[in-house]
Parts: C-alpha cells; structure tokens; sequence
C-alpha cells in the first residue's frame, strides 16, 4: 500500500493534523510533500539531529525513545498511521529530542520544513491543530513522569498494556496489534527484561493476559486498570 | 531516499571496498537528512553532540569567528570530534550548498561501525583530518603548507 499522491483520498485525513483543511491547502500540501519508506528497524530521525523537514505517517509503527548514558532505551511512546514526527524540534528550533526506528515496514509522507512552515502560515486552521497536538503531547509527557515517579513496575506495565491496546486495537483473535520484545516493553516501562518477563508470567497466571511468543492478548481490561490504578 | 541508494552512496565516498553487510547496518542505523538551501542550521554552537553528520553530497560550513571558516564537503564528518569528546559543539555549522544530503550516525551506529577493521581505521583518518582542519587555522595564511 503506497501513500497517496493527493492528501484528500488518505484515508487518515480525519485523524491527522491535518485535519479540517481546506482543499486547496491539502492540493499545496500534496503538491509540496514526497513519499517515503523506511524497512523494519530502519532509523528515521536520531534524537540530536536538525531534521529539515516533518514525516506525516500513512502506514506502519514507529517507536520513540531516548538513549542512556549506557545505551538503553527509553521508548517514550508509539507513533502509528496519521501521526506526525518531527514537528515539535522544527517548531522549536532545536535538535531532536527522540530518536524515531520502524517497528515495520513503514510508509510516510515527508514534508520539508520551508513547505511545512507555509502552511502553518497560510492556513490558521492547521496551526491550531498543530498547537492542540503540542498540547496534548505536553499532557502525555507530564503523565508519563508521574508514572515513572509515582507507580511500582506492575502498575507500570499494567497501564502500558492497555496504552498499547487502545493505540494500535487487537487482531482477530484479540492479540494486541503490535508486536515487541520483551525488551522493548521493559524499555517503555523502564525496567529491566527479567521484571517484565516475570511481571507478564504474574499476570497471565492471574488470568489477565493471555501471551504467545511476542504476542500479548488482554482478557481483562478493568483487572488492568485496577493495578494501573486508572480510574477513567 | 531508499536503504540500496544510501548503500551506494556510502560505497562511493569509501576509499575501501566495504562489505555489503556493514554498509545495510550503517544505512539502516543511520538517518538521511536532506538540507534544501544555504544556511541551514547541522549544528548550532553549543548544541549536544549525541552524534556526528557523514557528508553525502554537497558542502559544509564550519563558522569560526574572526578566522577563516572551514569547509567540508562529502566523505567528511561534521562535529565528530566534539561527539568523540563528547562536548557541545563550539560553533556554528551550516549549509554551504543549495543541496545537501547527510546521514546522522548516533553512538550505537558509531560503536558498530567501529568494531570493522576498514571503518575503524577510516574514522581514525578522519579524527586526523578534524585535528589538520583546526591546526591550519592556527598558522598565518602564507605558512601553511601540505
């Protein structure tokens, strides 16, 4: 699946920042953007860099994170299809602050920055959006501090399983619709791999989970969200 | 721009034969920046060096107040030996071309890299050639001799 060459047939318009556009600004934005991709474990941007320009994501999974003195992983969180990466170092002027790799095999639109800042010019509609998703991600990160200050691992990696769940949905047979290690789970809940893999063995004795291999099924999400204490 | 043409790109700045496989590593660790324009900003000074620009095509600018800049063109690293010292980068370092394309090699890139016989000896040439850049700005103009 290729990403379309005009931005209103994307079938994630609806969800994306761009969102609410008028025609002829998406015709510019169509006419202005070039489409990328990048294979599985491909890097697309490294936390330092200037990147010039923004990728709009059509199709594919992309993580997020920072690396420790010592090399390890922070995943900060998960980028999917409608989603923009870039757009907070190039608004800002400074260096990336998160390196971005494919998950899989990934296909994005890349908007170059003199374009991008255009259309923030012209169109009052999509700088709006752009400040709502800075905003939203603003509260994301200052969640994300007070779950790695305040709750155990368990909780942790409760409220994780059921972020991952509401980002990317359940397969067919209610396997979550994405696939990561063990080491990457224990690097977004900023752990080390054998807590989490006795964690998830704790919760799938309990019932909870279900796993098979790198594939993680929640069979109930309010026990999840009891031991995340999440009450919304 | 696609894993195969960054492979070959990288085989054409190489003055070795690299293997296929460290090449697919180095491009699939690596991430692509195009620059459209003069002037835009690699590195501005004081920036952190979490990694170094490896120059494909086109040129480079390295700002040095009140001495001659430095310039740097493909096949040369940009703020390697601030990211080897792991220090911000003291200056300004900008586009000098209207087209500019680089790849980004972070620490994890770079130790792997470092680990082949061919590329471990490149960067150490390359070290060399950072340290000759900056020792020739500390010569008068009609001393410098190569």
């Amino acid at each position: 699946m290729e990403t379309p060459i005009r931005c209103q047939l994307c079938s994630h318009l609806p969800g994306s920042a761009f969102h609410g556009l008028k025609n002829e600004a998406l015709d510019e934005i169509s006419q202005l953007k070039t489409c990328v991709s990048f294979r599985k474990g491909q890097v697309i941007m490294h936390e330092g860099a200037r990147p010039q320009g923004v990728y709009c994501v059509h199709r594919g999974k992309i993580k997020l994170y920072t690396l420790g003195t010592e090399g390890k992983e922070q995943i900060i969180r998960f980028v999917t299809k409608g989603d923009l990466i870039g757009y907070r170092s190039i608004l800002s002027d400074e260096p990336i602050s998160a390196s971005a790799t494919a998950l899989e095999d990934t296909h994005a639109c890349y908007i170059p920055k003199s374009s991008f800042f255009k259309v923030i010019e012209d169109n009052p509609k999509f700088s709006l959006n752009m400040l709502q998703l800075s905003c939203h991600e603003l509260g994301e990160a200052g969640k994300m501090i007070t779950s790695l200050a305040q709750k155990s691992v368990k909780e942790r990696l409760a409220e994780i399983l059921l972020i991952l769940r509401t980002t990317f949905g359940e397969d067919d047979d209610g396997y979550l619709n994405i696939s990561l290690t063990r080491e990457e789970i224990a690097n977004m809940v900023g752990t080390a791999t054998e807590s989490v893999i006795r964690l998830i063995s704790e919760l799938r004795k309990d019932g909870f989970i279900d796993s098979k291999g790198k594939r993680i099924k929640v069979n109930d999400g309010s026990a999840l969200r009891e031991i995340a204490s999440v009450f919304e | 721009m696609n894993i195969n043409t960054i492979k070959s790109r990288l085989q054409v700045i190489l003055p070795f034969e690299a293997s296929a496989l460290i090449l697919e590593e180095v491009a699939l660790q690596s991430s692509y920046i195009p620059f459209n324009g003069i002037g835009e900003y690699l590195f501005r000074k004081g920036d952190n060096a979490l990694g170094f620009y490896w120059v494909l095509a086109g040129e480079v600018e390295v700002i040095i107040p009140g001495k001659r800049s430095i310039r740097l063109k493909a096949g040369d690293m940009v703020g390697l030996d601030s990211f080897i010292e792991d220090e911000p980068i003291p200056f300004d370092i900008l586009s000098s071309s209207s087209k500019l394309e680089c790849i980004f090699i972070d620490r994890r890139c770079y130790n792997r890299m470092r680990e082949h016989s061919e590329f471990n000896r490149y960067m150490n040439q390359m070290v060399m050639n950072c340290l000759r850049n900056y020792r020739v700005l500390l010569i008068p103009e009609e001393k410098v001799y190569f």
